[in-house]
């Protein structure tokens, strides 16, 4: 899959771009706000963004409500990823994006957890 | 200010002066009363004694009588009749005498008819301020009567009924234009009261959110470098990033386990601080009780096997139905499971029961053959941050919150939970649901599709 995986934080993006290309083989493009994000989602086809709650200049939410409106052709499936985890902000994420991944995630089945929820809503 | 008040003390002395005042003045006109009748009885008196009198019979009572009677009269007309007639009887005179004697008589009979019209009169006015000292003050105390219902008994009323709905309308009610007396003094202090309620209210609020805040700020501060933390082993330890030597892997898996402990406690701690603000809203259904005892078991299932634990289920009443948040009821079971594991020797048994007490009340148990708990440390682990040291097992460390969560999510069903132990024989945490019925037809249904 081509993936991108937009997080303000360089050691998480480290990690996680590790862990998606090592064990789940899939091709990782970065961003690190969000107006990089939006821009990138943009301007290429992706089969998955994967977006920070909180980035600077555009927050996840707003990065994914503009794709969804701007992006023609392929819109891609968005996974959040973020440390919030009220019930009102799983439900926002929800509202908008295939499905949340809790901070911190587990390194050992990040990539069996995506499957997953693409699997799940598909 | 004081209006009220001082209406009413005028009242109170309008009420006493007219009893008092006309009263006395009533005494007074019927003694002037008295005392004309009994000049009148005298004058009667010796005007008989004057007809037996002869002016021959010197030295005479009724000479002496008449004398006194004389001195008695004020000067004027009866008094120089009576004068003249003691002259006439010492003149030895009789034509004279028989003259005085008529002129008395005429003095004293004009007496009696003033008299008699002054008694009329003085009667009259004593009737006249006998009914004004009884007619007045009942007056003015049905006025007092009527002031104090219309002028404190309704406000006071009023003003209950205002307390009232200013408990029920959140505290927004205000009077609007107070009265300059005490009624309105007590409405502006009822005012002021409001306000401060009001603002320490605001001020709690304000509080209680800048600590919520600050929870879920610090949980997502901590959180972040967590990731990083808990990615990098993960990395390590599954060797995608190189090769461990053994001792190495030993220590990544320590930093792994302790990592996932700090996890464990963020959450925990985030769950409790939801719990505590009230803003955790339960989502509570008919849950059928065996499938809550069944799911929690299977949570732990793994964690069991691995301490080599029997957990047996024993479901006392098995159709039966209870009112709760599924979710949390099986996340309060798995963890005094998860306590009564780590307690318990490889081989022994974790028994989970429901059943009803003596009470009718819904209560699960898990019965441990542990080491049992103290009594003084019964009391003390449902606290924070209180375990019991010497748990046998090491597999998972706890965070000393399973317990806090626990009594708060319980009693936010509005259950009771404790613990029976004797120290040596194993420890029984129960906890008790109050709404529950009979397992339903639909509730049957629900379970064959689930």
């Amino acid at each position: 899959m081509k993936i991108l995986l937009a997080e303000d934080d360089l050691n998480i993006i480290k990690i996680a771009q590790l862990i998606l290309e090592r064990v789940g083989h899939h091709q990782v493009d970065t961003a690190t706000d969000g107006g990089e994000a939006l821009k990138k989602a943009l301007s290429q086809d992706y089969d998955l963004i994967i977006l920070d709650g909180m980035m600077p200049v555009y927050p996840g939410l707003e990065v994914c409500r503009l794709y969804q409106q701007q992006k023609t052709g392929k819109v891609a499936s968005v996974i959040f990823l973020s440390a919030k985890s009220s019930q009102k902000d799983i439900n926002e994420f929800l509202s908008l994006g295939r499905g949340y991944i809790q901070k911190p995630f587990e390194p050992h089945n990040l990539c069996q957890q995506i499957e997953t929820i693409l699997k799940d809503v598909a | 200010m004081k209006t009220i008040t001082a209406k009413i003390n005028l009242m109170i002395f309008l009420i006493f002066s007219s009893a008092f005042g006309f009263g006395y003045i009533a005494f007074l006109q019927n003694k002037k009363v008295e005392a004309l009748h009994s000049e009148v009885s005298e004058s009667l008196l010796m005007r008989d004694e004057v007809k037996k009198l002869d002016h021959r019979d010197r030295g005479t009572d009724v000479l002496k009588k008449l004398k006194v009677f004389k001195a008695q009269l004020p000067s004027g007309d009866r008094d120089y009749a009576a004068s003249n007639l003691i002259q006439a009887y010492n003149a030895n005179n009789d034509r004279l005498f028989e003259n005085r004697v008529k002129e008395f008589e005429h003095e004293e009979q004009k007496f009696f008819k003033v008299s008699q019209w002054l008694i009329k009169k003085h009667k009259k006015q004593t009737q006249f301020y006998l009914l004004l000292a009884t007619l007045l003050p009942f007056i003015g105390l049905l006025t007092l009567t009527y002031y104090l219902y219309v002028g404190i008994l309704s406000p006071l009323q009023a003003l209950s009924k205002r307390m009232m709905e200013f408990l029920i309308d959140q505290y927004s009610f205000r009077f609007s234009s107070p009265a300059d007396n005490e009624i309105g003094n007590l409405e502006r202090t009822f005012n002021s009261l409001a306000q401060k309620v009001l603002n320490n209210m605001d001020e709690l609020l304000a509080l209680d959110r800048a600590k919520s805040e600050f929870v879920s700020i610090a949980s997502h501060e901590l959180r972040t470098p967590l990731t990083s933390i808990k990615g990098s082993l993960g990395l390590l330890s599954s060797e995608i990033v190189g090769k461990l030597d053994e001792s190495a892997k030993e220590m990544v898996n320590v930093a792994e386990q302790e990592t996932d402990r700090l996890v464990r406690l963020i959450n925990e701690m985030l769950d409790l601080a939801k719990i505590e603000s009230r803003s955790l809203s339960l989502k509570k259904t008919w849950v059928p009780v065996e499938d809550l005892l069944l799911k929690s078991a299977q949570a732990i299932q793994g964690f069991a096997t691995a301490a080599q634990v029997h957990i047996k289920v024993e479901c006392i009443h098995q159709k039966m139905d209870c009112m709760v948040d599924s979710d949390r009821i099986q996340q309060v079971i798995t963890n005094l499971i998860s306590n009564a594991i780590k307690f318990s020797s490889p081989e022994s048994e974790v028994i989970l029961r429901s059943t009803l007490n003596e009470f009718g009340i819904l209560e699960f148990s898990v019965n441990d053959q542990g080491p049992g708990i103290s009594e003084e440390n019964q009391k003390l682990i449902f606290e924070k941050f209180r375990q019991a040291t010497d748990s046998s097992t090491h597999l998972v460390k706890g965070t000393g919150l399973g317990l806090a969560i626990s009594k708060a999510l319980v009693e936010e069903h509005g259950g009771e939970i404790g613990v029976r132990s004797i120290h040596g024989q194993g420890s029984t945490f129960y906890f008790t649901i109050k709404e529950w019925r009979p397992l339903t037809a639909e509730s049957l249904k629900l379970r064959k599709v689930a």
